[in-house]
C-alpha cells in the first residue's frame, strides 16, 4: 500500500453510498438472458482474487485504473472483522460474507459496497449478464423463505436479501449504477452547482414538446429511435470517462443521460397507455 | 377469458380508490396546479420585449421554461411556462407565472423560492423544484435585461 495513490474521499464513500439509491428504471427492452448452470461458489466471489486478476479490457497504462484498483484493496481493507454470532470465530470477509464457514448465514457487514456483494470492481463496465447469474444464485441460498424453519438466521436473511436486492437494482442499469460509482469515488451530482448547457437543455425542450404533441404509435417510435441511439452514447461516453478516471466528465454525461432517461420513460408510458 | 376482463373492470373504480391516497400525499394546492396549470404555452422568444428562461434540474432531469413580457413601463403583462417534470415543478412555474403577472421586473425579482414552497406546502424532497422556478424567473428577467439594455443605452445616448 506504499504506492501514491490519487487523493479519493475513500472515509466518505462507504457512508454516502448508503443513502442515495436510485429506483429501478427501465430503459433497455433488452432481456437478460440467464443461463441456469451455476458456477463455483469458492472462486465467483472471491473478490481479490478478481482485483488482482488481469482484465482484458483494461490496459496497463492507465494510471487511473491502478488506483481504482489500490481502492478497492483498501477498501476491502476497511470491512470490520467480523466474528461469527454462532461458533464465534472470525469471518473472512471475502469468503465468508455471507454465510461462516459452519455454515450460518452472517450480518451484511455496514462498509460493504454494492460492486463487493457480487464480487465486481467498483466500476462502471460490468456484465449484466454475470450480474444477473450472481443475483439470482445469491438469493436462492439467502432468500428469508428458506429460513422460515431457523428462527435465528430470518432476521439475518432478511436484511441480507432486501441488500441484495437493492445493490442489483442499482448496479443492473446504467443511469443508477453510474451515479452509485460516482458517489462511491466522492462525487455527486449537486442541484444547485451542477450546471447544464442552455444549448442542451433548449435541445431536451424540443424534444418533449415533440413527444407531448405526438399522436401517433410512428411519431413516438422515431422519438424513441432517436433517443435510444442517445442512450447508448451517453452510456459509451459513461464507460470511457469513467475508464479514465474523468470523474467531471462521467458526472456531465450522467446529467444528460438522466434526461434521455426521462424522455425514454415517457415513450413507455406512452406504450403503455396505448396498450390500454 | 371475459368474465376476467368484466371482473377487472368491475374492480377497476375500487382500486384506484385504494391507490388513490398516494396521490393525495400532495398537498391540494399542488394538485390544484398540476391539473389545472395556469399560463401553459410559449411566447416568441424573439420579440424584444419577452424575456426567455430555461432552466434544468439536473438530478431529476426536469427542464423548465419560463418566459415573461414586458411593457415599456417596466411592469409583465404575460407569462407563460412549459415544463416537463415532476407534478411540484409544475404546480412551482405554473405558481411563478401566476405571481410575476401584474409585477414590475423589479418586484419580480424579489419572489423567494421559500415563498413557493410555502404557497404549495411542498415536502423537504422537493423544495428543488421551486428553486427551479425561482431560477426561472431570474434567467427570464436576466434575459429580458440583456435583450433590452443596448437599446436602452442607445436611447439615452440619443436624447
Amino acid at each position: 500500500m506504499a504506492a501514491p495513490m490519487k487523493v479519493v474521499p475513500l472515509t466518505l464513500a462507504p457512508r454516502l453510498i448508503t443513502y442515495r439509491l436510485q429506483p429501478f428504471t427501465h430503459f433497455s427492452r433488452k432481456k437478460h438472458h440467464l443461463s441456469v448452470a451455476g458456477t463455483n461458489y469458492n472462486t465467483k466471489y472471491d473478490v481479490n482474487g478478481m482485483v488482482s486478476g488481469s482484465d482484458a479490457r483494461f490496459t496497463p497504462n492507465q494510471c487511473q485504473f491502478s488506483a481504482r484498483v489500490q481502492l478497492i484493496r483498501c477498501h476491502s481493507g476497511l470491512l470490520k472483522e467480523r466474528k461469527c454470532w454462532k461458533c464465534g470465530s472470525e469471518t473472512n470477509n471475502v469468503s465468508e460474507l455471507f454465510f461462516c464457514n459452519c455454515g450460518v448465514i452472517q450480518s451484511i457487514p455496514s462498509d460493504i459496497s454494492y460492486f463487493q456483494v457480487f464480487g465486481f470492481k467498483p466500476d462502471f463496465c460490468l456484465d449484466t449478464e454475470v450480474l444477473s447469474k450472481s443475483y439470482k444464485e445469491l438469493q436462492r441460498n439467502i432468500h428469508p423463505d428458506k429460513y422460515n424453519q431457523r428462527s435465528e438466521e430470518l432476521e439475518l436473511a432478511a436484511e441480507q436479501s432486501s441488500f441484495i436486492n437493492k445493490a442489483y437494482f442499482t448496479l443492473l442499469k446504467p443511469y443508477s449504477r453510474g451515479l452509485y460509482l460516482l458517489e462511491f469515488l466522492g462525487e455527486k451530482i449537486d442541484e444547485e452547482t451542477a450546471h447544464i448547457d442552455q444549448e442542451f437543455l433548449l435541445h431536451i425542450m424540443e424534444i418533449n414538446e415533440k413527444l407531448s404533441e405526438a399522436t401517433d404509435m410512428k411519431q413516438i417510435e422515431k422519438i424513441e429511435e432517436e433517443n435510444n441511439v442517445k442512450l447508448i452514447k451517453c452510456v459509451a461516453e459513461l464507460n470511457e470517462s469513467f475508464n479514465k478516471g474523468d470523474i467531471q466528465q462521467a458526472k456531465a454525461t450522467l446529467i444528460r443521460l438522466k434526461y434521455f432517461e426521462n424522455i425514454d420513460d415517457k415513450v413507455k408510458a406512452f406504450y403503455r397507455r396505448s396498450m390500454g | 377469458m371475459a368474465m376476467l376482463r368484466s371482473l377487472g373492470n368491475a374492480l377497476k373504480p375500487t382500486l384506484e380508490r385504494i391507490v388513490a391516497p398516494q396521490v393525495a400525499l400532495y398537498h391540494k394546492n399542488v394538485i390544484d396546479h398540476y391539473e389545472n396549470p395556469r399560463n401553459v404555452g410559449s411566447l416568441d422568444k424573439n420579440d424584444k420585449n419577452v424575456g426567455t428562461g430555461l432552466v434544468g434540474a439536473p438530478a431529476c432531469g426536469d427542464v423548465m421554461k419560463l418566459q415573461i413580457m414586458v411593457d415599456e413601463n417596466g411592469k409583465i403583462i404575460d407569462a407563460k411556462f412549459k415544463t416537463f417534470g415532476c407534478g411540484s415543478a409544475i404546480a412551482s412555474s405554473s405558481l411563478a407565472t401566476e405571481w410575476v403577472k401584474g409585477k414590475s421586473i423589479d418586484e419580480a425579482v424579489e419572489i423567494k423560492n421559500t415563498d413557493i414552497a410555502k404557497e404549495l406546502c411542498l415536502p423537504p424532497v422537493k423544495l428543488h423544484c421551486s428553486m427551479l422556478a425561482e431560477d426561472a424567473i431570474k434567467a427570464a428577467l436576466k434575459d429580458y435585461k440583456i435583450k433590452n439594455n443596448p437599446e436602452k443605452e442607445k436611447a439615452t445616448a440619443s436624447v
